[in-house]
């Protein structure tokens, strides 16, 4: 028997866009024609109960952290029916060519389908390490950062799919298999090494099941401080021991770049001759 | 799970450990099916190969010894794919006319042993890299599977090249000592 979408008071639902572990995201119009995106969970599979009360209680936790910060996906209101548990979110941009279809714009769909330039590169992982740091100054760690799990808002990079969230001291073994470090680990530790491997996503525009190798026919010059960041991230846990640290590394990687952005608004561009 | 490696995980099945049982799925399964092709065995089939050489492989495993006096186990595992194979070709052409194909097992036998060590390889390479740093790794690959110049990888790492070359014949030794338990 084929069952039509689920029913969400004061929302109807467009479009599926998306399918996890324990639910579906579905694109959805509210009562005032305004599109967003619904996570539904299915309350009434057994199998699943206790990974749906994890994921509430990850969210709660999430929500209270995120405050509106500009790199965290938003969640605008979490709300029980008897058969499902949702929550509403903005909806990513439409990265399908057509506006007919709909298909998220997230990292993932961007490093496989999309050019982006070494500026863009700087950009995606100093937004990626502002939004991971506010968690962490909560208290808070993601444990599921991914591509597939950052979002592109108005073009705003912003990490969504906080399900794993947990506190940062918390030692376990959660998360998606390429992305979290071998055996248990703290909460910020996992986050480094999924950042290390972002990172390295990014750089070599490889698979992340490669890690470590670089692509044949890269130019190794052009990556050589961002392959050391990847590796000190990925590496024994004892590099880095905050976000400050990672980005303070990501800033020597793009020392030219900012000293031709700032004479540029001070105007001396043109004196300097660059 | 900890990497496993292939004698140990010929010793678990015996004891029925379903992990165990996974990672020789994981580890041979593209094996049987490569070699169940040169066999004769279409694609929609190959899924169907694979369990039947598991289940062979679990029939005796209750009772199950790795005995490396009797034999080597890749030639084991040639025999049992062969006989699955053969066994799902009989049942087919029960029902159809068979086609005139000779058979020539020494080719098949080519064939396996250079899918066997392409499996090693493969397999080595894997286990590598869970063994050695992710940096060491990375030189060794550069230098030996990419053929970099070591000027350029020592430039890279910002090493000197003697120590790229220490880490790059350490990390070499280290996988031939891998490949020469896997090859069994």
């Amino acid at each position: 028997m084929k069952c039509g979408p689920p029913k969400i008071p004061n929302f109807t639902l467009v479009e599926e866009c998306g399918r996890g572990s324990v639910g579906s995201v579905w694109l959805a119009v509210d009562a005032d024609g305004i599109l967003r995106a619904v996570r539904i969970m299915d309350l009434a599979d057994p199998a699943n109960s206790s990974r749906i009360e994890a994921e509430s209680r990850a969210v709660a936790l999430y929500r209270n952290a995120a405050d509106h910060h500009p790199n965290l996906l938003d969640i605008l209101y979490v709300g029980r029916t008897v058969r499902y548990l949702y929550y509403v979110t903005e909806p990513a941009d439409n990265a399908a060519s057509s506006a007919c279809a709909y298909r998220a714009d997230t990292l993932a769909d961007r490093l496989e389908r999309r050019p982006y330039s070494a500026a863009e590169t700087r950009e995606y992982v100093e937004a990626l390490l502002n939004g991971v740091e506010h968690l962490h100054k909560n208290r808070l760690a993601h444990r599921d950062l991914k591509p597939e799990n950052i979002l592109f808002i108005r073009n705003e990079l912003k990490i969504a799919d906080p399900g794993l969230s947990c506190s940062i001291s918390r030692i376990s073994d959660s998360g998606t298999e390429e992305f979290r470090p071998r055996g248990k680990a703290g909460g910020e530790q996992a986050d480094f090494y999924a950042i290390g491997k972002i990172i390295y996503c990014l750089y070599t525009r490889g698979n992340v099941a490669c890690f470590p190798e670089i692509p044949a026919g890269i130019d190794i010059r052009s990556i050589a401080a961002w392959n050391e960041i990847a590796l000190k991230c990925c590496g024994d846990g004892t590099a880095y021991r905050s976000i400050a640290e990672i980005r303070e590394d990501v800033r020597k990687i793009g020392g030219p770049a900012r000293w031709r952005d700032i004479l540029r608004r001070t105007g001396q561009y043109a004196f300097h001759g660059l | 799970m900890s990497f496993t490696t292939h004698p140990s995980v010929i010793r678990n099945l015996g004891d029925g450990k379903s992990e165990a049982w996974n990672r020789f799925f994981e580890l041979y399964a593209p094996l049987i099916r490569l070699h169940g092709k040169d066999c004769g065995i279409d694609d929609d089939s190959l899924d169907d190969l694979v369990q039947n050489v598991m289940m062979s492989v679990f029939h005796s495993s209750a009772r199950f010894e790795y005995d490396p006096a009797k034999g080597r186990f890749r030639d084991y595992l040639r025999f049992i794919i062969r006989a699955r194979a053969n066994d799902m070709l009989r049942a087919r052409y029960r029902k159809v006319n068979p086609p005139e194909i000779p058979v020539v097992e020494e080719c098949l036998d080519e064939l396996y042993a250079a899918e066997w060590e392409e499996h090693v390889r493969t397999e080595s390479l894997k286990k590598l890299k869970t063994d050695v740093l992710a940096r060491h790794y990375q030189i060794f690959h550069m230098l030996d599977v990419q053929n970099r110049n070591v000027k350029e990888v020592a430039r890279f790492f910002r090493m000197s090249a003697a120590s790229v070359y220490s880490i790059r014949n350490r990390t070499e030794l280290k996988l031939r000592r891998i490949a020469e338990k896997m090859d069994f």
